[in-house]
């Protein structure tokens, strides 16, 4: 009898703990920072930030989770900085294959603004030869 | 003494099964034979009067799709590029070819939420919250509905602060809070649950990235 409450105990525990476990991915709040971003878009920046935070400690515990560094690489390319949006474009097609296409259209597209800069101005420091080659780089380390 | 340990191993097996993912065949065969590996997730149509209703489910559904084992697009990202298309209304984009909106990001399926209606009512001591979504998943190539289901839910936030004089100051508070600013964060999280994960058998099947529990 007494074995039979522990079975029931256990049964009653076991899809407890098989639902509600710990995540398989490490999203710290990625989701209160996205709504955040919505209700006040001005705080650009924070948002960028918040999202940097995100991806250093998910990389830390192995557990990036889908189109965080998509997402990241975006606001890279909305400040301007098209080679880290490269990279980080680079880095979510890398980890995640469905993200390739996708990303290969961003690349382009950021690829192309910094060509553009270039042209424009002079004194940007990081030519897109760069760019290409740190592309290259990217794709060299990963075959 | 062998026999009644496998049938209590049988037991622990179903009621886990049943607790999280009861096969239900019958709205389930078109998503599990399309097995998309990853969906996009698009702007939500908000029929409601809360205004910030569509940004709170955008901003919580990736999580939950993501755990269930697809590649999720970046919301955000997904967002801007079909504003930069012209599609930034969310009415427009669910008017669209799916199949068309799938190819702008190679995504095998595309979500679409719906917020039929998310209404407050405001009583003197809590806020009670009656939220009704519709979710639908449907192929990148077909256009074929994979998967449907909805979440009606009436929420009320906890007042919390516990019994006597201090616990319904506290409830007043918390009331007070809620109306001048809600959280809707756990409603969202709640609604997408429901949809998703729900008991018995209308959540959606895994997806291919979902890891396998591990023996604890």
């Amino acid at each position: 009898m007494k074995s039979l409450t522990k079975i029931a105990a256990f049964t009653l525990l076991l899809p407890l703990c098989g639902c509600a476990a710990q995540t398989q991915y490490a999203w710290n709040k990625y989701d209160t920072k996205l709504y955040s971003h919505y209700k006040d878009p001005s705080q650009k920046e924070e948002f960028a930030q918040a999202l940097k935070e995100t991806v250093e400690e998910a990389e830390s515990s192995n557990r990036v989770p889908p189109g965080i560094y998509a997402e990241y690489g975006f606001l890279m390319y909305e400040q301007g900085n098209s080679l880290q949006a490269i990279q980080y474009y680079q880095k979510e097609a890398d980890k995640w294959p469905e993200s390739r296409a996708f990303m290969t259209k961003m690349i382009n597209t950021a690829q192309k603004r910094s060509k553009v800069q270039n042209t424009n101005s002079p004194q940007v420091i990081t030519p897109e030869s760069n760019a290409k080659q740190a592309v290259a780089e990217q794709q060299e380390a990963t075959k | 003494m062998k026999l009644s340990y496998s049938y209590i191993i049988l037991l622990v097996f179903t009621t886990a099964l049943s607790g999280c993912a009861t096969p239900n065949t019958n709205t389930q065969d078109k998503f599990l034979s399309a097995a998309p590996r990853s969906i996009v997730v698009v702007p939500v149509v908000n029929k409601s009067v809360e205004v910030t209703a569509a940004d709170y489910m955008l901003s919580t559904v990736s999580i939950p799709l993501a755990e269930r084992g697809f590649y999720v697009f970046p919301i955000n990202l997904v967002k801007r590029v079909l504003e930069d298309d012209g599609l930034a209304d969310s009415s427009m984009v669910h008017a669209a070819s799916t199949s068309k909106l799938a190819s702008l990001f190679g995504a095998d399926a595309v979500l679409y939420i719906n917020i039929e209606r998310w209404d407050a009512q405001y009583m003197f001591l809590t806020t009670r919250v009656t939220v009704a979504l519709t979710y639908e998943i449907r192929d990148g190539k077909t256009d074929e509905v994979l998967w449907q289901n909805s979440a009606n839910i009436v929420y009320q936030p906890d007042g919390g602060g516990g019994g006597g004089i201090g616990g319904l100051i506290a409830q007043v508070i918390v009331a007070a809070i809620t109306k001048a600013a809600p959280n809707y964060m756990p409603l969202a999280h709640q609604a997408n649950a429901v949809a998703l994960y729900s008991y018995p058998g209308s959540g959606i099947p895994f997806g291919p990235y979902k890891i396998k529990e591990k023996p604890l």
